[in-house]
This record gives structure tokens, C-alpha cells and sequence, in this order.
């Protein structure tokens, strides 16, 4: 099976630590895969990147909010050309922060509501249809989570025409036996841990899939996740599981 | 051009849950619970953190200094959906250096 994207990018800001991890997994993805980290003091992208990653950190120290100066880094520009011109974007924890601090994700970030930073394995549910009705079933997912503003809020209008439109592709998971609807562990309205622009081509989701890779990582649904975030087809996800 | 210093006070909007606000009540109210004669405070119901941004900045008078500043907390400094604003007092007109 031949892969839709196979040039990608990671944008190093200075405070960036996962990047290395990022690059490792992305690199298990398949034969051809080229993937190059690029300083975010760069005004534009290697020519034919067809997927550019904002991985987990905290970039300029998460200085005034999360995402908020790295919103306004030399490369943000090019990267909003990217964005308007159908490049595939994915934004990892505090890569989501820097999408929704550029405006290209709606919402924002919001310190957990527990007030202290979450670092834990997080179960997950994959909304059916959001990558190309591959599956017409939740799929849950064992992620792991490290963040201190990972509480999604919007406005009511917002998350309604998140839900109208099925942007919402992961939410956080109702462990079984529990009758509460809220089962966010950072106080998330609706539960939401990813969502996706109009075009599916820009995502953002708090959990690191790039910390869920190896058999002896208790979970590789994060090579899971990642295919699907980038349009693979099912024999791929076959051949991880197995 | 002249030297101005503008004080931006930045916080959360009402109804949004602040946990640094809630964690430095219940200490206050810690305080007050453990030493009553000492404290001289009783019951804090709400307290919210926000923060102080300070600017010098050069402007050609003080409501180019108040514009210039608006403009900046729209671009960066307020979130447009979570946070809120305001200028601080007056806008002071600082000594040539």
C-alpha cells in the first residue's frame, strides 16, 4: 500500500522537547518516509512537505498562555499558507495549543481544572467516521497524556457546530462502571481531547501518539492513531495489530 | 516621540473556572482558619489570578500609547475567547532617559 503523505515536518521551537520521539515514530510508519525538524526561527517549510507536525512541549515557556508566543514565531506565516493550502497539519499537546492560538483550531486551552499538571495513560475513544468511514465503530484507544492546559473550552456555538459538522474525532473515555458523564481528567467540556478543522486536514489533540509505539510502551495505538490521522488504509492497521 | 508606561491587567472571564484562584482561597481561608487571632481576615468566597503586563512604549501622545496598546492586547496579549482586559489607571508619561 502505497503512502498519501510521505515528506513531513516537525517544528522545533525553542522549548520543544518531543520532537525526537515524534520523529522516531513517524519513521516507523513505513519504507520512504522522510521526516526533517526544522527551527521555528525559519521563515519557510523544505520544498514538497506534505505534512507538517507541532509536537509537545513548551514553547517560549508557555510564556503569558500556552501556544501564545509560538503563534506569532517567524514561521508562522508559512505555516498559515500551509494551512490555507490543504497541507496536512497535526498539533500535539502543546503543538493543539499553538493551532488554537493561531486561530487555525477553534477554541482554547485552559489550565487542567485540577490545577496540577496530568502526566498518565489515558483511555481514549476514536470517533467513527472521522477519517474517510474506515470504521463505523468508537474505536478506544491507551494514549498517554503530560499537560498542565489541556481543559478544552469554547463557546456553546462552537461546540455545537464542532459536533455538527463530527470535528470531534477523540474524547476522552468513560471508564467502565462510571455513571458520570464528565470523564475528561482536566475538566475538558464534551470531553474533547482532539478535534479537526472543516477540511480534515488540520488536527489537534492533547494525548502524545508518539509515546505509543513500542510493544514494551503498554500500548502501540499511537502508530494506530497516527495512520489514521494521515489517511492510511486499514491493511496498514492490520499489519501494526498483528 | 515621547516615553509612556501603560498597565494591562489580564484575567480570566467570569464563569470560566480558575484553579489558581481556588487553591489561593482555600489557603486564605486555611490561614484564617488556624491562626483566628492573628489574621485579619474571615471568610474569602472568590479569588481570581490574573496578570499584570507593563509597557514602556514610545508614542506620539498618551491615546496613541492607549491605542497602541489596545491593538497589542487584541493581537496577543487577551485571548480573545478566555481572557479579559483593561487598561490600569492612568497612563504615565515617563522622564526622558
Amino acid at each position: 500500500m502505497s503512502l498519501r503523505s510521505k515528506h513531513f515536518c516537525i517544528v522545533r521551537f525553542p522549548g520543544t522537547n518531543r520532537e525526537l520521539d515524534l520523529q522516531r515514530a513517524l519513521c516507523m510508519l513505513g519504507e520512504g518516509v522522510e521526516v526533517s525538524i526544522i527551527d521555528s526561527e525559519e521563515r519557510s517549510f523544505p520544498t514538497g512537505v506534505d505534512s507538517i507536525f507541532l509536537g509537545g512541549g513548551f514553547a517560549w515557556g508557555d510564556y503569558l498562555r500556552a501556544g501564545a508566543c509560538a503563534a506569532h514565531a517567524r514561521i508562522a506565516p508559512s505555516l498559515r499558507r500551509h494551512a490555507n493550502g490543504g497541507t496536512l497539519i497535526i498539533g500535539i499537546c502543546n503543538g493543539f495549543q499553538i493551532l488554537t492560538e493561531m486561530g487555525l483550531l477553534e477554541g482554547a486551552l485552559l489550565r487542567n481544572s485540577s490545577g496540577r499538571f496530568i502526566c498518565r495513560w489515558q483511555e481514549l475513544d476514536l470517533t467513527p467516521n472521522f477519517n474517510n468511514g474506515y470504521e463505523q465503530r468508537t474505536r478506544r484507544l491507551l494514549l498517554p497524556i503530560a499537560h498542565n492546559d489541556g481543559r478544552y473550552v469554547a463557546s456553546a456555538s462552537t461546540l455545537e457546530r464542532l459536533a455538527d459538522e463530527d470535528r470531534i474525532f477523540l474524547r476522552y473515555a468513560r471508564t467502565s462502571g462510571s455513571s458520570s458523564t464528565d470523564s475528561s481528567p482536566n475538566g475538558s467540556l464534551d470531553n474533547i481531547a482532539g478535534i479537526c478543522d472543516k477540511q480534515r486536514r488540520i488536527f489537534g489533540l492533547m494525548p502524545h501518539p508518539e509515546n505509543a509505539v513500542e510493544s514494551f510502551q503498554s500500548s502501540r495505538d499511537g502508530l494506530f492513531l497516527l495512520r489514521r490521522l494521515l489517511g492510511y488504509g486499514l491493511n496498514e492497521d492490520a499489519r501494526i495489530a498483528a | 516621540m515621547k516615553n509612556f508606561r501603560v498597565r494591562l491587567a489580564v484575567s480570566l472571564r467570569a464563569g470560566l473556572l480558575d484553579p489558581q484562584g481556588e487553591a489561593v482561597a482555600r489557603s486564605l481561608n486555611e490561614m484564617a482558619e488556624e491562626d483566628k487571632e492573628e489574621v485579619l481576615w474571615g471568610r474569602v468566597n472568590t479569588v481570581r489570578v490574573g496578570k499584570l503586563i507593563e509597557i514602556d512604549l514610545a508614542a506620539l501622545n498618551v491615546e496613541q500609547a492607549r491605542v497602541a496598546v489596545e491593538a497589542m492586547s487584541e493581537e496577543l496579549l487577551t485571548h480573545r475567547v478566555t481572557e479579559q482586559s483593561e487598561i490600569l489607571g492612568e497612563i504615565l508619561e515617563l522622564e526622558q532617559s
